[in-house]
């Protein structure tokens, strides 16, 4: 399966201008950040969507949460702040993408 | 103080304190009044009668945390039962391992169809009350749901005895059977009624509730609040996941008394931008279930300076036994002691042979106490091995090993057994091995705690041959490990080796298999697996 990043560079403009290194489509994000925490993070066996409630679904325990944001950082070649680390933006891969979409650094589209 | 005998009269007493109309308790979503936590006990109480529930009737609490967790605690009391929590994250084969055991008659729960049949089949439960969801009809019973609840009356108050079972409150066993301590009326009440009094809560104190309710830290703020008329802050499981999101409830709900692991601290400390947040209400932090690391801890008191500081120790079986107070933070790497005895416990150390320990040697701590359990929960087995009868007293073999030190703290040594700690919860090593023999392919396992500096305590589990796994945390063997033992024992990584490293008497000999794999403790607190 090819990554988010290989599907990027087939998204650059018409023009021939190019777009910023980090620009991916959301719902390839959202599918590969699923994949990502089914193969390495989840506990159990409880099926996973993207609107999934990772925690009380017991999926994912604290351990897990940083593994994620690891990899968020890691793929998006941000910083997240500790303080933007809370329930309303990381209990679910929806609720991710949707914090993800609304910071200035990100181009998720 | 008031003097009530048993725990179902508690919401009755918090009314008389507080107030019918005061706040009492919170999740950060609902809040109920004093009168409105004791009436929805209440009916839950009666929903449990009107199933069939009689006096000494086991009842199961199978809800993630919330107002209505702990109004469900109440409920059961109320209704004269024994309550049992279980772990609402816990693999449905856990919980239904519990309902067994227990012989529960009756579950509140927040599940339904499929889910509920699971946790329940093959036990005696027949009752059903469902809080926050509405009643259901399926063939053969049918569920007390919320719109049922809402018409009935509230329960009047059992015939119970103090020393009558109030609570059971299970761990995992050696052979990954739990085994349940029961606790009395007495028990339960001594211990809320002494932390009330050691810990000089009041009702102008906020608890924050950290611990789930099948955590026996829990009691604190399940008993020892309304037997004094303090609110709770119930801190839902999704929060305490995240410690910037822990970190504004406890500022934003003015918190003045928080207990929990060390673990759930630290993170809040080091991980919960606690700069953006006042938690200057902290006026007293306690901490148990294991040590907490010098270093961490006196992170925790910098950042927090309102709040004094106190190491409890104690095994569920006995709640508390010993005390520490902290008022400025340690200056050194030495660990922790767990102090002197508490208020009416009696301490023995003594050898293998039952005979005191010389001063400073260490020993098998020996309990009695009031706030000891009568035993566990039909397994006379081992309370023939954890209890013994001497002096005219009862004494509970804590299987902690125990020295203490020339100005009479006493400090923890390790264990006579191969019992571990992740995060303040027992874990039998054994039972985990067993359950890695169990999976196809693995011939030979060793379950090892590694204890990082960070503080992120974890289980590896390493298995031969190597083949047998695929890479450093193998989500295949992890999956197949969490479908039957709690999310707390089940392994973080899985490493393979062809050979395990084995003692002279061909057993897998554990910390020579740590050596081989790099596992073990940085912080040099003497907890790591023997």
């Amino acid at each position: 399966m090819r990554s988010a990043w290989e599907m990027t560079e087939e998204t650059t403009g018409p023009t021939g201008s190019l777009r910023p290194m980090s620009s991916v489509d959301h719902r390839a994000f959202s599918e590969e950040l699923v994949a990502f925490i089914r193969a390495e993070v989840a506990i159990g066996d409880h099926p996973l969507e993207a609107d999934t409630d990772l925690v009380l679904t017991g999926l994912v325990d604290s351990l897990g949460i940083v593994l994620v944001v690891e990899w968020i950082e890691s793929r998006l070649d941000i910083t997240i702040d500790p303080g933007d680390i809370v329930i309303e933006h990381f209990d679910m891969v929806a609720s991710m993408v949707t914090y993800l979409r609304g910071r200035s650094d990100t181009s998720l589209d | 103080m008031t003097e009530i005998e048993t725990l179902d009269d508690l919401l009755d007493t918090a009314v008389t304190i507080a107030g019918a109309d005061t706040e009492a308790i919170t999740d950060g979503r609902s809040r109920l009044s004093w009168g409105e936590y004791r009436d929805l006990a209440g009916r839950i109480a009666t929903a449990l009668l009107r199933s069939g529930v009689t006096p000494g009737d086991r009842v199961g609490v199978h809800l993630h945390k919330s107002v209505h967790s702990f109004a469900s605690v109440h409920g059961v009391l109320r209704a004269g039962a024994v309550m049992v929590p279980l772990d609402a994250l816990a693999p449905v084969a856990a919980i239904n391992a519990v309902l067994r055991d227990a012989g529960a008659s009756a579950i509140v729960t927040a599940a339904s169809g499929e889910a509920l049949a699971a946790i329940t089949a093959g036990t005696s439960v027949t009752g059903v009350v469902t809080p926050l969801a509405d009643s259901v009809a399926v063939p053969g019973s049918s569920t007390i749901g919320a719109d049922r609840l809402v018409g009935l009356e509230p329960a009047p108050p059992p015939v119970v005895d103090p020393d009558d079972l109030a609570y059971l409150m299970y761990t995992s066993g050696s052979t990954g059977t739990p085994k349940g301590m029961a606790h009395t009326h007495r028990s339960g009440l001594t211990y809320a009624r002494l932390a009330a009094e050691t810990y000089t809560v009041d009702s102008s104190d906020r608890l924050a509730n950290i611990a789930p309710l099948h955590f026996d830290q829990s009691t604190f703020e399940l008993y020892a609040a309304p037997l004094v008329g303090a609110s709770v802050l119930v801190v839902p499981d999704g929060v305490l996941r995240f410690p910037a999101s822990l970190a504004k409830l406890i500022a934003d709900e003015r918190i003045t008394v928080w207990y929990s692991v060390p673990y759930v601290i630290d993170q809040m400390v080091s991980r919960g931008a606690i700069e953006d947040h006042d938690l200057g209400s902290l006026r007293w932090i306690l901490y148990g279930g294991e040590p907490f690391p010098p270093t961490a801890l006196a992170r925790a008191m910098r950042a927090i300076p309102s709040a004094r500081v106190s190491n409890i120790y104690g095994p569920a079986e006995v709640n508390q036994c010993t005390v520490y107070n902290l008022d400025t933070p340690p200056t050194d790497d030495a660990p922790i002691p767990i102090g002197r005895a508490w208020s009416g416990a009696a301490l023995r150390l003594v050898d293998e042979t039952g005979k005191p320990v010389a001063p400073g040697a260490p020993g098998e701590l020996l309990v009695s106490s009031d706030t000891m359990m009568r035993g566990y929960w039909n397994r006379p087995d081992l309370d023939a091995r954890a209890i013994a009868q001497e002096d005219g007293r009862r004494w509970y073999r804590t299987g902690d090993l125990i020295a203490e030190r020339s100005d009479g703290n006493l400090v923890f040594v390790g264990r006579v057994d191969n019992q571990v700690k992740v995060r303040g919860h027992r874990v039998e090593v054994e039972a985990v091995e067993a359950a890695l023999l169990d999976i196809d392919g693995i011939d030979a396992a060793a379950v090892l705690v590694d204890r990082p500096a960070s503080g992120d305590d974890h289980l590896v589990a390493v298995v031969s041959p190597e083949a047998a796994t695929v890479d450093g945390r193998d989500a295949d063997l992890i999956r197949q490990l969490a479908a039957t033992l709690p999310r707390y024992a089940v392994p973080s990584r899985v490493v393979g080796l062809d050979d395990l490293p084995r003692t002279g008497t061909g057993k897998v000999d554990r910390r020579a298999v740590g050596r081989a794999v790099g596992v073990g403790d940085d912080r040099g607190d003497h907890r790591a697996d023997r």
